[in-house]
């Protein structure tokens, strides 16, 4: 009968409100989101002078790569660039080879008097911890043993973030994997490690690749710590590289602009790269989306 | 050969006793099946034997060989899991392949084996298959291969069939029976399915709370039950368990009477029989033991279960497949009194008379 | 098929291999180790050092010794009118960004549910923000608020609004900041929220529907309790991170105007760096730290999330 197959007029009309509405609100959502990364990279390719024009140039009129040639070529942005990616790396393969083998041991193991439970806490806690707090202990202590201005001090300092990070992470995949996969490896003449080498760890590959990269990310996007332990170019990180450019005095938009947005083109990639994987990364593995 | 013996084997989780003072020794080729509910112990048991558990106290040998603390590489049993543990990222030659190759056999020989196994469970022509790609029965059979494929000293299962769809266990029931008479080699079977047991079983073992209440071959055990659990958790639809009194050979239990049980006198007893020897008789007939109302008439094809109220329980009677009787229509109930056990409710066990 | 000659087999059956099964048996702490070290030597020993920096008064001349003062740095605290604004900025932003940011994304993420559900690239555009590096976030909105040629004052302008220092203005900086964390992570409320309604189970919601009760009642009675621990992971990560904030004021305001957007972070580097007063500034970290150790593990005893 009609009036059970189609519904009132009144709330049909009122349900294609709320539709238009909700992809209105998307459409807003992304104009407010993009544009603020659209303006960044318009402004790279701008002329200083276009840069400041009022009212702004919406869109680049006589584009332009001078601002990258003073970045990437005349300063040493590219120098800067090649510090974050070596230190990035450095620390992920440390985080990730140490927070995998923790995860596992956390996720699998039994330990004595709760103490998986209390390890795992501890080891989330020093997660939490604000970079703040351990900045002037790791520059006295770099300072002591005159490591200050080396990659090998960032990727010490970053690991001290990542690790807590990967392990989380790690230990996470590895519950959604089922025991009984290990126990018949071992069963048919594993080891225990070799079951976790041969097994678990092949099966927790999709994983493992999404925190490697999320350490990346992190990595790349640290500003405070390498701040303080970094003062030369041979050492520095993009962040700060950009951050010297605005100065008291003068701040080179166009260069930090370029600069900017390449620091941010990786992350995108990235973003995409591990789009299934970004709640739970990005809530420590505690929500899995 | 080998044979498996547990002695004085316990196990603990904490407080919880998962399996207490434990004493069995499985024979050379024998199929012996570990039966009981959730949480009696039997998987545990099992997994002491794998490797995968550690008995708190107690030996358990694999021939003469104490294997308490050896590694389970060292062990040489193969076990079939539940989920058939599949390694998702092999295909099913590998997945047959890996003890092989975790033995470090050569390719070669490793695929003439593997080959000759497969043949055997009827994959040859799946091979080169990821196990998602597999049905459930095409799974269960990887499993069974990659477990009969290295010849292990003692093979374990736990529930490998439960898995499976009703039809196609009863097949792979039988194929399994098949395939440890072609193997000859000793096989512990965990299950919780009473049918699974009698069919597949040279001994069970039935299990409750950890420890062993009976061992026997499937027709002791469902003929000569030990005790009140046995009786109890063997057969179906279940033995009826009543309890009452028993004085001068004469049970009592509110309307129900049942004489001629010798000269025995149990204050708490329980009195057992199964549906088959209970049968509907007029209500006027001679030697009825009881007069009661019908609660629930069910048809199974082969013949009819009748239950009958007796006090504030059922009694389940098996009748002939054309019984004709209504809800609450009074009928008479008369027991084989041959085939009656009685049981002391305060031990537990099986009373003789 | 495969059987090792038994003899063999026995003999290992029995001794083992010393280093495997000394391997197979310590594993799970051999495993869990590394970490564990490296952990503690990041994390204990500043924490120490720390300790130890903040009862010295340490002169900015490395020749010179520390000198022992007690709970002097400490004490300075109570006094000191520049952390009380630092410690008071920290709160109002804290406060102000992540309700901010929850209310949007919860209120984003009940919205858009239905329609955005399958539109999974759409949805990772809306997430770059917060993956975006924070210093390039911070030039990001330092040339959207710039005043002369800024896009926002443009903007101002074209409504006919007054137009605004923005970061530089005393008034309105803390407000800039606040805009600019929101823009870069209510995307993280909205993702995680969007999370925990993809996880709802169906069936409460028609019974709930059967029994007539309304779209509100059903959001109060079903909606938010399952979406609780959820919400309960994002406000905890996002608190300990508003607490933490440092790099979108260094690049924005450097703190300012006069001292309005100063928070904790940014006071313990000007005071270790500036002015050189590490002991001081180490009094300021561990009392950072404490509050922090106190308000999350309070946090997670209360939400249970523990494991």
């Amino acid at each position: 009968m009609a009036t059970v197959t189609t519904m009132p007029t009144h709330k049909r009309s009122r349900e294609l409100f709320v539709r238009l509405s909700a992809y209105l609100t998307i459409l807003v959502a992304l104009v407010v989101t993009l544009f603020p990364v659209y303006w960044i990279a318009a402004n790279s390719f701008k002329f200083d002078i276009d840069i400041f024009a009022v009212p702004p140039e919406w869109l680049p009129r006589h584009p332009t790569l001078k601002h990258y040639d003073e970045a990437f070529i005349q300063r040493p942005f590219l120098r800067y660039a090649l510090n974050s990616f070596l230190v990035a790396m450095g620390t992920t393969v440390v985080s990730v080879g140490f927070g995998t083998m923790a995860g596992y041991a956390l996720a699998r193991f039994s330990y004595p008097w709760q103490w998986r439970k209390q390890i795992s806490f501890w080891i989330l806690s020093t997660r939490m911890m604000p970079p703040i707090v351990s900045i002037i202990p790791l520059y006295l202590f770099f300072n002591y043993f005159d490591m200050l201005n080396t990659k090998s001090a960032l990727i010490i300092a970053y690991t001290a973030f990542n690790l807590p990070f990967a392990t989380w992470m790690m230990k996470s995949y590895f519950q959604d994997l089922p025991v009984e996969l290990e126990e018949a490896a071992i069963v048919d003449g594993d080891t225990r490690w070799g079951a976790f080498l041969h097994v678990a760890l092949p099966l927790a590959r999709p994983g493992l690749a999404a925190t490697a990269i999320f350490c990346l990310i992190i990595s790349w996007n640290e500003f405070l710590l390498s701040l303080i332990i970094t003062l030369t170019e041979q050492s520095q990180t993009l962040p700060i590289g950009i951050a010297g450019r605005v100065t008291q005095y003068k701040t080179y938009w166009g260069e930090i602009s370029a600069a900017g947005f390449m620091a941010c083109v990786p992350i995108v990639i990235f973003a995409f790269i591990v789009q299934k994987h970004l709640v739970r990364g990005l809530s420590l593995g505690a929500v899995k989306g | 050969m080998a044979s498996v013996r547990f002695k004085n084997v316990s196990k603990k989780f904490g407080e919880f006793v998962a399996v207490a003072n434990f004493n069995l020794e499985v024979m050379d080729k024998e199929f012996l099946v570990l039966l009981g509910p959730s949480g009696c112990g039997k998987t545990t048991t099992m997994r002491m034997v794998a490797g995968l558990e550690e008995a708190t106290s107690g030996d358990i040998y694999i021939d003469a060989d104490r294997i308490n603390g050896v590694l389970p590489k060292y062990r040489d049993v193969a076990m079939v899991f539940q989920s058939y543990a599949l390694y998702p990222h092999l295909t099913v030659e590998d997945n047959i392949g890996y003890p092989l190759k975790i033995r470090k056999v050569p390719p070669a020989e490793r695929k003439r084996q593997i080959a000759e196994v497969a043949r055997r469970v009827e994959l040859d022509s799946m091979l080169s298959r990821l196990p998602k790609e597999l049905s459930g029965g095409q799974r269960q059979r990887v499993a069974l291969a990659r477990a009969i494929v290295r010849t292990p000293r003692v093979f374990l299962m736990d529930e490998p069939l439960s898995n499976l769809d009703a039809k196609l266990r009863t097949q792979m029931r039988a194929e399994l029976k098949h395939l440890q008479h072609d193997l000859q080699i000793t096989t512990i079977y965990v299950t919780h399915d009473q049918i699974e047991a009698m069919t597949l079983a040279h001994r069970v073992a039935v299990m409750n709370k950890g420890v062993i209440e009976q061992l026997g071959t499937p027709k002791e055990i469902y003929n000569n039950p030990r005790t009140l659990f046995v009786a109890g958790f063997i057969g179906s639809p279940p033995m009826n368990l009543i309890p009452g009194e028993v004085t001068n050979g004469v049970f009592a239990s509110d309307s129900f009477r049942v004489g001629g049980l010798g000269q025995a006198n149990v204050s708490r007893a329980v009195l057992g029989v199964r549906p088959e020897d209970v049968h509907v008789a007029r209500v006027d007939g001679a030697g009825v033991n009881l007069v009661a109302p019908i609660y629930s008439v069910e048809l199974t094809g082969e013949s009819t279960f009748v239950s009958v109220r007796l006090g504030g329980q059922l009694m389940t009677v098996r009748a002939d497949k054309n019984f004709a009787g209504q809800i609450d229509q009074q009928i008479g109930v008369k027991v084989t009194t041959d085939r009656v056990f009685l049981f002391d409710g305060e031990t537990q066990y099986r009373v003789d008379f | 098929m495969l059987k090792a000659d038994n003899g063999t087999l026995m003999a290992q059956l029995r001794t083992g291999r010393g280093l495997e099964r000394w391997v197979e048996r310590h594993l799970r702490i051999l495993m869990l180790a590394p970490t564990v070290l490296i952990l503690l030597t990041l994390t204990i020993f500043p924490s120490v050092y720390m300790f130890y920096a903040a009862v010295h008064k340490i002169s900015p001349n490395p020749d010179l010794p520390w000198e022992f003062v007690g709970s002097g740095n400490f004490a300075r605290l109570l006094s000191d009118g520049q952390f009380h604004v630092a410690l008071r900025n920290t709160i109002i932003f804290t406060v102000l960004a992540v309700t901010a940011e929850f209310l949007l994304g919860l209120g984003l993420a009940l919205l858009l549910d239905k329609y955005i559900r399958r539109l999974t690239f759409l949805k990772t555009v809306l997430m770059i923000p917060m993956m975006l590096p924070p210093i390039a976030v911070a030039i990001t909105w330092k040339i959207i608020y710039e005043p002369q040629f800024g896009v926002l004052n443009e903007i101002m302008f074209r409504l006919g609004l007054p137009l605004q220092a923005w970061a530089g203005d005393a008034n309105l900086a803390m407000f800039s900041i606040i805009v600019a964390d929101v823009w870069q992570w209510t995307p993280f409320i909205f993702l995680l929220m969007l999370a925990g309604l993809a996880s709802l189970p169906v069936e409460p919601y028609e019974a709930a529907a059967l029994d007539g009760a309304s779209s509100w009642r059903q959001f109060w009675d079903l909606t938010l309790p399952f979406l609780k621990p959820v919400i309960a992971i994002a406000l905890l990560l996002r608190v300990m991170d508003a607490l933490r904030l440092f790099d979108l004021v260094f690049i924005l305001t450097g703190g300012g105007p006069a001292d309005r957007t100063k928070v904790l972070s940014l006071y313990v580097y000007q005071v270790a760096y500036r002015f050189a007063d590490t002991g001081y500034a180490a009094a300021i970290s561990l009392f950072v730290l404490f509050a922090t150790i106190i308000l999350s593990t309070w946090f997670m005893k209360r939400m249970r999330l523990a494991e």
